[in-house]
């Protein structure tokens, strides 16, 4: 079978599996008995061991099918789930995230066979076979049986294997009634082929279909084991019919998987005989008399044996429902992010292109056509749903990035041998895809700094009088048009001392600064590059690529940080991203004549402030405004231009917010609300720290488009 | 006259692998669902002369599709696509009517023998 056209579908599916294999497993060391969980695990390795095989990955296969037989192990409650296990199985996890990463490359699994992983997981089921005892006697029993079976079969009996069958006294009465009404009684041995899988529905099948034909009395072994698989590739009946035995031996051949059905009549020796192993061709049934007197309780015992069939099938269908509670897997179409792009640049230019048409309307045609105004109204609100159902084609839960985090938090308590759990909250919040590509580092970054530098030992949390288990949350949830992402821990919190003293050793401010800095000035020195308060460089964090990195990264993200801590206590990194990154609702302002975009996301309010009423405190002007004493900042001044407005006139303040601060930005004049594509600003024109970007609005024109932020 | 095959399985995988054996062999694909809701309303439409029916599935598994099925036409023909380990499930489903079934992964001889046998 050529495979290569089902490869990328593979490596997706595969990605998938093995996420979702990672997840469950952490699921699984917490709660070793969840059936949900283990069954999950063992659908998702046998989904692996599938896949890989069908695609001829043999190293890959025989790897989930050991991993898969363990799992069967736990589930049958055979093996116990321990820490060793779960350590095994993530490194399983480990070697098949290698396969799958050649296979990406390569289109070839690779030569790594992980024979230690084999080894591993093959001491483990070793483990597991010996604390089994019992059962296990009792199976290797079983295939005794059937190799004495075996044994009789060269001994002249065939494949008749049916003549073993022990008939008791109530079945040969029956046998025998049947015969005097004209029925036929045979015996009759059924083999599925040696590659048959769940032999037991196969069975049922071949059950159903004699059926049709007549009635089973007796099988070996017994329909109840037959139905939980416990025979090897035969089984035999005795079966009541009035068709001909090669009509029965056909219909039972037309099953699928079925090698081969012999039968022939059933027949006693003598009367009272309680097996059937003398049986020959043509001797009939002597003593029917005696066999009559049992018919009663023979259809008792039919009724008795339909009823536990029927109580087995609902009690089958339960176990059944519980194992697919779960819906597993999400409905979804694989679209290339690049084509949502180029649909995201269609929609951008057609806002360009609607924002102009309301340009047009406003200074050509005017009010007088009113039909065209509010079809340009329809225009614009069929425009902004187009806007936003692409905006959410494009988001996707953060889930698919945080879902390695505990396995991470795991691996690093191992590593630096401190006890310490990871909560998550909003997984499933949900983000631009290109955020949450770009959003995993940071995070991680985050986390492994808590767990390095925030948690702290078990003594000193002990002394302290805290769970000896450090605790991380991760919370994100949306808030208005932002998505929050918080890393919080319950351990030491930063000491800001210990920051100002290593920032003046690293001389990167004075002592006069160290000591007038605020608590908060002190904080975002840890911001700034190559800077590190952990006394040793681990390998966890720490290496001088730090908080700047994750500050850097979020801001190219339009995001922003911050940090709040308490020494002794803990600290919270707050992480706030706009939801989208290119089309965004904006109030256009004007500043010395000339059009700027400011996003409507960060203004709280618009004030109308006379001059009398700004005062200035330690040389910076402010505004005192509903108990608040805030900051003025005049747009003039850091553009450098000249303002249109009389001095004396009244201000125009925009308070916007950052974080908890506040600032209040003066403007010459507001033209109204407007939503606009942000463009780039190209490679020509150096970076600007207020100029996010520029926007062209309906009459060609360009606006630059200002970062409140950076403002304050 | 019904006509064609209707794949259903919530694995893009899997219907593409099955897909190709039975295109291969000169069978015509009617079409694919990847959930039971789909499979139950596409059999409506597509009257389909056989369906292929994984049981693990979201929105709706294949045993209460298969039901659904049965229940609009009763010779509705239906072969189960199984996982090991899913025996008591499979049961249930031939008993509530399922012709055959083949079992993950897939061998081509296999498809081909349950869809001619349970077309017949």
């Amino acid at each position: 079978m050529d495979v290569s056209q089902y490869l990328e579908i593979f490596i997706d599916e595969a990605k998938e599996h093995l996420e979702n294999l990672n997840t469950q497993i952490m699921n699984l060391e917490q709660d070793g008995e969840n059936m949900d969980t283990i069954n999950e695990i063992f659908r998702a390795a046998h989904s692996l061991k599938g896949m890989s095989g069908t695609m001829g990955f043999k190293r890959m296969q025989t790897l989930t099918h050991d991993m898969e037989d363990v799992f069967s192990k736990v589930r049958d409650g055979n093996i116990a789930v321990d820490t060793d296990m779960v350590d095994i199985l993530f490194q399983c996890l480990d070697a098949l995230e290698a396969y799958v990463a050649n296979i990406t490359e390569t289109a070839d699994e690779g030569d790594n066979d992980n024979a230690h992983l084999i080894k591993a997981l093959g001491e483990i089921l070793e483990k597991g076979a010996a604390s089994e005892g019992g059962p296990s006697e009792k199976g290797e029993g079983g295939s005794d049986a059937a190799g004495g079976n075996e044994e009789a079969v060269s001994s002249g009996e065939g494949k008749h294997k049916w003549k073993q069958i022990k008939i008791g006294k109530v079945e040969q009465s029956a046998i025998e009634d049947a015969v005097k009404e004209g029925l036929n009684a045979f015996g009759i041995s059924i083999f599925v082929q040696e590659s048959c899988l769940l032999k037991a529905a196969r069975a049922f099948l071949v059950f159903r279909a004699m059926e049709e034909l007549g009635e089973v009395i007796l099988s070996v072994p017994s329909v109840q084991d037959i139905e939980d698989e416990r025979f090897d590739r035969d089984f035999s009946v005795i079966f009541l019919t009035d068709q001909p035995l090669e009509k029965v031996l056909d219909a039972v051949k037309n099953v699928s998987e079925i090698e081969d059905a012999v039968g022939d009549k059933v027949t006693f020796n003598e009367a009272g005989e309680e097996d059937g192993q003398g049986a020959e061709a043509g001797a009939a049934a002597k003593d029917s008399d005696a066999a009559s007197k049992d018919k009663g309780t023979g259809a008792a015992g039919n009724t008795a044996g339909k009823n536990a069939q029927a109580g087995k099938g609902a009690g089958g269908k339960t176990e059944g429902k519980k194992a697919m509670g779960k819906p597993v897997v999400n409905r979804t179409v694989r679209v290339d992010i690049e084509k949502l792009d180029s649909l995201m640049n269609l929609v951008s230019e057609l806002i360009i292109s609607k924002n102009s048409l309301v340009s047009v309307a406003e200074t050509e045609i005017g009010a007088s056509s009113l039909a065209f105004n509010e079809q340009i109204e329809y225009l614009e609100s069929v425009t902004t749903s187009l806007h936003e159902s692409v905006m959410k084609v494009r988001m996707v839960p953060i889930e698919s990035v945080v879902t390695k985090f505990p396995r991470m938090i795991r691996d690093l308590s191992k590593k630096l041998d401190k006890k310490m759990e990871l909560y998550m909250t909003g997984e499933d919040t949900e983000l631009d895809r290109t955020v949450v590509d770009e959003i995993g580092d940071p995070l991680m970054h985050l986390l492994r700094n808590s767990a390095d530098h925030g948690l702290e030992s078990a003594e000193i949390r002990a002394k302290r009088g805290k769970p000896e288990v450090g605790s991380i949350f991760l919370d994100a949830y949306q808030d208005g048009n932002n998505v929050v992402i918080e890393v919080r821990d319950d351990g030491n919190g930063i000491d800001v001392e210990a920051v100002k003293r290593k920032a003046v050793e690293k001389g990167k401010i004075t002592q006069e600064q160290a000591d007038a800095m605020s608590e908060k000035e002190a904080i975002d020195l840890l911001f700034q590059p190559s800077f590190s308060t952990a006394k040793q460089v681990s390998d966890i964090s720490g290496r001088g690529v730090g908080l700047d990195v994750v500050k850097s990264k979020i801001e190219s993200l339009s995001g922003e940080v911050e940090v709040r801590t308490k020494l002794g206590e803990g600290s919270t990194f707050t992480i706030r991203l706009p939801l989208t990154l290119a089309i965004i609702q904006t109030l256009m302002v004007i500043v010395g004549g000339e059009k700027y975009a400011i996003s409507l996301g960060s203004i709280q309010t618009i004030e109308n402030i006379p001059v009398s009423e700004v005062k200035t405190v330690q040389g910076k002007e402010v505004i005192y405004l509903r108990g608040n004493v805030i900051p003025l900042v005049r747009l003039t001044k850091e553009l450098d231009v000249e303002s249109l407005n009389a001095p004396d006139a009244d201000l125009l303040v925009l308070i916007v917010k950052k974080g908890d601060r506040y600032a209040g930005i003066v403007v010459d004049e507001l033209i109204g609300q407007m939503e606009i594509v942000i463009k780039n600003m190209g490679k020509f024109i150096g970076k600007s720290r207020l100029i996010s970007g520029a926007t062209i609005l309906g009459n060609g024109e360009v606006a630059l488009i200002l970062d409140a932020n950076a403002l304050i | 006259m019904k006509k064609g095959i209707l794949i259903v399985d919530d694995a893009a995988f899997m219907r593409m692998v099955i897909k190709n054996i039975l295109t291969k062999a000169g069978y015509e694909v009617a079409g694919e669902a990847c959930d039971g809701k789909q499979a139950v309303s596409m059999y409506q439409e597509l009257k389909p002369a056989l369906v292929l029916l994984d049981i693990t599935m979201p929105e709706m598994d294949g045993i209460e599709a298969l039901k659904k099925i049965i229940d609009a036409d009763s010779s509705a023909k239906v072969v189960m696509c199984s996982a090991l380990g899913q025996s008591s499930m499979l049961i249930e489903a031939l008993q509530a009517g399922a012709k055959d079934y083949i079992v993950k992964p897939f061998q081509p001889d296999r498809v081909l023998e349950a869809v001619e046998k349970a077309m017949k």
